[in-house]
């Protein structure tokens, strides 16, 4: 391996962060579904040829790590019949994907006849087929019910498109126009990174650029190791409770175990409960992101989230618990939960080890979709709710973010205006402000969470679902600080009736003129309540995060 | 006629004179006063008159660039401001914040908010969002709480941001009219006046900034006013914006939110007015200071405007961390280095250059002013590129075994790598992440800059153009004439302008031809009238319609202009013109979605301002003197430190050609001329240097 200085290094270094960027900015502007154009539910990221995570842009904390196992398992597929000019793809969950909306797509960078690295595009798309539109589906029991599942395809054969195959594909879905636009932004998406790797490669030279990488990695794992090393050898324990599964189970409980000896970390998640029958399973290698996502928020912000910052980290975890469900079990709902339980689980474990950096817990998810014809164009909607996020946690630098989302997004996803909500779909936002006592106490609070409510425009009845947890737990309080209080959503119908909505339901019924009363959690506190300031509370009182004056 | 350009910026005010023939030219600099900067424009225009024998009766035009108004919410100088709002979204000015810029640092930080929570109070009003009234406006509560808020907390103006006003003004117009009858001396501003665009977080953050700034600038403006006329001036006083047009004194006191960044603006638009002059429609405007760099793209002769920009980052200029304002705005590339960028090893042992930044003061090692730490400055004069004895015209001297001693102690002994290696590396890593900057911006416009041009100025720009246009494959760079004063030069290139855009969805094959023509009348009428208010004649009016518009669900909308005025014959053409412009901007063919039109938009401008750079330079007493003054020893990579010769900028002449490697020095900058490319000194004394790229 050629030796290369700390100049050449850095410089190298500098331009894959850019290529993955730039990755990341085409496919933002040709995207076609307001998901990845809006919400930014997407990644880039480049591996090497040994399929280990060189650079990533990453816009959701979940996404991050996630790649590389979906590049083994292509790797892994056409080991030695890859060529110049190739697409590949694969979505399935069990086949190095997280959840069948999320389907990547990968380009490999030759150069003299070698395959040196690959440029990676994950992409939440809109709809994967399966029983209800969008993926997910609180009733679905087997994977089968949540969508079409790409085991490791070629798309692409050296420059050539598999129409038969892309075709197939896209009738599949719902919509066929949609799945294809979102489809060619991510073609395009890695193949700038192609075009821009190769002449990175030119400039510098194979060798370099590929001794460069492994100095990269080194330091990263050099980074890591040194955080690590501060905190004091031990075995910490952590778990964390999702209301239900939403097939009759409640109290499904992850759990982890975390060795710290020295500057390595084992993470043993085997006592985890049993697989559940619902959507709440992770997949093998979304439980491997939801880990890295733990541990980065442990470390450094500065630390590059690549193989090497990883190395230090070991996972023990066994097939058929509910963080790695045997092959055919429903996932969809993985990617929020039981990822926020993985993740949650460690950093109470390790709060012991590093109070300073565990954060309070933040909100769990709870998704609404609303589905009707919508008077203002005549033709069917679907509405996501975005707004009303719940609060983050506190930490030891400050009170937690109101308003901020989960611990799997971690306020990455743009707030929504409001007037653009009322004028696209047939609701009215009545108001959207802080809810007041919602955040846990502490000696850093939590954010606030959000009291929404709603009126449904709509001309005739329209359809719900929901999907999420947490209306029975609360945002995690950390280090001494208090939970949050918990989700409290309602449908007050139009004859004065309040329906109380539970995080897992399909075909609510929802009539014009019926408001939806969203009152998310605020986040965890952080330390003994008994240490928060006097001028805090005073200040929390007058901004009317809390309604009594306990200063 | 004389024409006096007058831009102020952090550290020094500068100065630009030119007549209509262009026989007469003039440049003139003095240190800013920052308590009332009124006081350096008033002596500097004093004194570039006296020392070019004119009388500031034969000069008709003052124009004016400031930074004004970004320092005022910068540095929090603006007043005590209230704010009424729509009841149930007193919030929305913290919400709309929480998107973190960072994902896993814990320690982020935003500005405070220029309204904090207390002193937004809610009133009982709603208008529909398709512009009905829904609940009244309540005029009795408007008058209740304003006075609250006058007597309890001392506002001196007052921000008025209700839901839907882009689409129905009326509330809160009524409710600024009775605020205005009954406290005239608060100052007013409603969102629907200053940026009647859809989505209430943007729209009611820029009418708080709006507020915030205006009775500065409406007291700096007027006392300036008053001070040209008492010297006996009775010309136009013009305003630049930020968009890089001029406003007249009038508006700019109801809008000052909209001279934000105007002195950046006016270089980025003189660079757009040399691609004219030179016949070079597409450019990467290149600006690089002491403390921050600009960039930004001008596309066949236009430079790329848009309507989003941010102020008052926090977190070393971090993007995401400041107030996302809506004006009209020149499209300004944030690129995190300057001279004063900071030089360190970070934690993973790799050398790392800013976003730290010594400033001006301390400034870099070399400057002996206190500085500790190396800076860029200090490796560029390591490398030989700065004289020490001829910074800012020999006027400070830098010690350069300061910078050597800095850069071998705290950096190189550390590395084990040797000074040379490591000054090259603060050098390169500055280019490296200068590019990336330039890279990722122009990705994010779909901007094709293969084949375009640089142009470079400001203190360090002509030091790391030619290695950012080789890095980025660009065959030219400039390194234009008058560079030291570049914005006050540009603030004479600009016509009076004035645009407004307003929110108003519809799908495009809902309407008819009228109703198409009937969204832009408004705004012509509007947009004219504030020209007419600058002494505009009606015939010397040209106006522009543009539309923002895209495919039904994407996210993100595509300028298309119309090519005409005649609104009703254009409108059968906006389906291709769209489609036209599409395939232009995504290299994407035309998808069969309806068209949604977000924001109609309108520009009116005056005439375009006569300006020539034939500024009566006598060339041919230049040529009986060498230019050469001398060589020393400046480092190329990868040959390491040669001999190379020195050229004075001000005794090169018209078809003068200097091979790289060259340095060419002027007062304010050096020009770096790298080895294998050659420059050529133009007709107008601009040094056009061409890389050989691949």
């Amino acid at each position: 391996m050629t030796s290369v200085d700390s100049i050449t290094t850095s410089v190298v270094q500098h331009r894959l962060t850019a290529i993955v960027a730039e990755m990341g900015e085409a496919m933002l502007r040709t995207s076609y579904s307001q998901i990845l154009n809006s919400s930014r539910d997407f990644s880039t990221g480049i591996c090497d040829a040994n399929c280990r995570l060189v650079a990533q842009a990453e816009h959701i904390p979940i996404h991050v790590g996630a790649l590389a196992f979906a590049a083994e398992s292509v790797d892994e597929y056409f080991k030695g019949s890859v060529k110049p000019g190739d697409v590949y793809l694969l979505n399935d969950p069990y086949f190095g994907g997280s959840h069948l909306p999320d389907v990547t797509a990968f380009v490999p960078v030759f150069s003299s006849g070698k395959l040196l690295f690959w440029t990676i595009n994950r992409a939440h798309h809109s709809d994967i087929g399966g029983a209800t539109y969008g993926a997910y589906n609180p009733t679905a029991t087997s994977i089968f019910q949540e969508g079409i599942r790409i085991t490791p395809i070629k798309l692409y054969d050296q420059g050539i498109v598999r129409q038969d195959i892309l075709d197939m594909l896209a009738t599949n879905t719902r919509h066929p126009r949609d799945f294809k636009g979102d489809l060619a932004a991510q073609i395009g998406s890695v193949r700038v990174g192609e075009r821009r790797v190769n002449a990175l490669v030119e400039e510098f030279g194979a060798d370099v650029v590929l001794g460069a990488v492994e100095s990269i990695l080194d330091s990263a794992e050099q980074q890591a190791r040194q955080v690590i090393n501060e905190w004091p050898d031990g075995v910490y324990r952590g778990e964390a409770t999702l209301d239900d599964d939403g097939h009759g189970r409640v109290d499904v409980t992850v759990r982890a175990e975390v060795n710290v000896s020295g500057s390595d970390i084992v993470v043993d998640l085997t006592s985890s409960d049993e697989q559940s029958d619902g959507f709440l399973n992770s997949s093998y290698a979304n439980m491997r992101s939801a880990v890295t996502m733990a541990i980065s928020y442990l470390l450094d912000p500065e630390t590059p989230k690549n193989h090497g910052s990883q190395r230090p980290v070991n996972v023990l975890a066994k097939e058929g618990t509910i963080v790695w469900s045997k092959e055919g079990a429903p996932v969809t709902m993985c990617t929020s939960h039981c990822s926020n339980e993985i993740c949650e689980a460690i950093i109470v474990a390790l709060s012991e080890a590093c109070p300073q950096r565990a954060t309070g817990g933040w909100g769990r998810r709870f998704r609404v979709a609303i589905q009707g014809e919508n008077p203002k164009t005549g033709g069917g909607f679907i509405w996501h709710l975005f707004h009303a996020r719940p609060g983050a946690g506190g930490s030891s630098e400050g009170d937690g973010w109101h308003n901020s989302g989960e611990w799997h997004s971690a306020g990455g996803l743009k707030f929504g205006s409001v007037e653009l909500a009322e004028a696209r779909f047939p609701l009215h936002f009545d108001k959207h402000e802080f809810r007041r006592d919602s955040a846990g106490d502490g000696q850093f609070r939590g954010g606030a969470g959000v009291d929404l409510e709603l009126t449904v425009e709509t001309e005739k009845p329209a359809l719900a679902n929901t999907a999420g947890d947490g209306i029975k737990y609360g945002s995690r309080g950390m280090v001494g600080g208090e939970d949050s209080k918990p989700h409290a959503y309602s449908l007050l119908k139009l004859d004065g009736t309040e329906r109380k909505l539970k995080t897992k339901e399909i075909s609510v019924d929802v009539d014009p003129g019926d408001k939806f009363i969203i009152r998310s959690a605020g986040g965890g506190g952080w330390g003994n309540p008994a240490n928060r300031s006097s001028e805090a509370r005073a200040l929390d009182y007058k901004n009317e995060i809390t309604s009594k004056d306990r200063a | 006629m004389i024409r006096l350009g007058v831009d102020v910026g952090g550290t020094f005010t500068d100065f630009a004179l030119i007549d209509d023939t262009g026989g007469q030219f003039a440049i003139h600099k003095q240190l800013t006063t920052p308590n009332d900067p009124s006081d350096a424009v008033l002596s500097g225009v004093k004194e570039i008159l006296r020392l070019n024998n004119i009388s500031i009766s034969d000069v008709s035009v003052v124009a004016h660039g400031t930074t004004l108004v970004t320092n005022a919410v910068i540095e929090r100088r603006g007043v005590c401001t209230g704010m009424l709002v729509t009841n149930g979204f007193e919030d929305i000015l913290d919400t709309g914040m929480e998107q973190r810029y960072d994902l896993f640092d814990l320690r982020i930080t935003y500005p405070d908010p220029i309204v904090p929570r207390t002193l937004r109070k809610s009133i009982n009003e709603r208008i529909h969002f398709n512009g009905d009234v829904e609940t009244e406006l309540n005029s009795n509560e408007v008058i209740k709480q304003t006075r609250l808020l006058i007597e309890e907390e001392g506002i001196e103006a007052l921000a008025v941001c209700f839901l839907h006003s882009y689409m129905e003004p009326t509330h809160e117009r009524e409710a600024v009219s009775l605020i205005e009858k009954t406290f005239p001396d608060l100052y007013v501003s409603g969102s629907s006046d200053v940026y009647p665009n859809m989505r209430e977080f943007e729209r009611w953050t820029t009418t708080a900034i709006n507020a915030y700034t205006r009775p500065m600038a409406d007291k700096y403006l007027q006392k300036l006013e008053r001070e040209l006329g008492s010297l006996g001036f009775n010309g136009q006083l013009y305003i630049m914006t930020s968009s890089g047009g001029m406003l007249a004194p009038v508006t700019a006191r109801k809008f000052p939110v909209r001279l934000l960044e105007s002195g950046p603006a006016a270089g980025m638009l003189m660079s757009a007015s040399l691609g004219k002059e030179l016949n070079l429609p597409n450019i990467l405007s290149f600006d690089l200071g002491g403390t921050t760099a600009k960039g930004a793209l001008v596309r066949n002769f236009q430079p790329l405007k848009t309507e989003q920009m941010e102020v008052d980052r926090v977190n070393e200029s971090r993007k995401g961390s400041g107030f996302p304002l809506r004006i009209p705005v020149l499209d300004m590339i944030e690129i995190g280095s300057g001279g004063g960028s900071i030089a360190r090893i970070d934690e993973r042992g790799l050398l790392k250059v800013g976003p730290q930044s010594a400033g001006a003061n301390p400034g870099p090692v070399c400057y002996s002013l206190g500085g500790k730490s190396a800076a860029l400055t200090d490796a560029n004069l390591m490398l030989g590129y700065l004289d020490p004895e001829f910074f800012l015209g020999g006027s400070m001297t830098l010690n350069k075994e300061a910078a050597h001693g800095v850069i071998r102690d705290n950096l190189a002994k550390p590395l084990n790598l040797s000074e040379t290696r490591i000054a090259w590396g603060i050098h390169e890593t500055a280019s490296e992440d200068i590019a990336r900057a330039f890279r990722i911006h122009a990705a994010e416009r779909g901007f094709d800059y293969r084949g375009a041009t640089m142009i470079a100025f400001g203190g360090s720009g002509p030091v790391h153009a030619m290695r950012v246009a080789s890095k980025l494959k660009i065959p030219r760079v400039i390194f234009p004439f008058g560079a030291g004063v570049y914005s006050a030069l540009g603030l004479l290139a600009s016509p009076l302008s004035f645009e407004l855009s307003r929110s108003r969805r519809v799908i495009l094959e809902d309407i008819d031809a009228e109703s198409f023509s009937s969204n832009f009348l408004p705004l012509i009428a509007e947009t004219s009238a504030s020209l007419k208010e600058a002494g505009v004649n009606d015939d010397q009016i040209s106006i522009t319609c543009q539309l923002e518009a895209r495919y039904f669900g994407q996210t993100h909308e595509i300028v298309v202009t119309l090519p005409n005025n005649n609104l009703v014959d254009r409108f059968a053409d906006v389906r291709s013109l769209f489609e036209k412009r599409y395939s232009e901007v995504y290299s994407f063919a035309a998808i069969d979605a309806p068209i949604e039109i977000i924001n109609w938009k309108v520009i009116a401008s005056g005439t375009e301002p006569i300006f020539k750079m034939n500024y009566g330079f006598r060339a041919e007493d230049k040529q009986k003197i060498n230019p050469m003054k001398g060589t020393r020893e400046v480092y190329t990579e990868p040959s390491g430190y040669e001999l190379t010769p020195i050229y004075d900028r001000y005794l090169l002449s018209n078809g003068m050609e200097i091979k790289g490697p060259a340095i060419i020095e002027e007062r304010e900058s050096t020009c770096v001329i790298t080895a294998g490319s050659r420059a050529i000194v133009d007709q107008f004394l601009n040094i056009v240097a061409e890389l050989d790229v691949v």
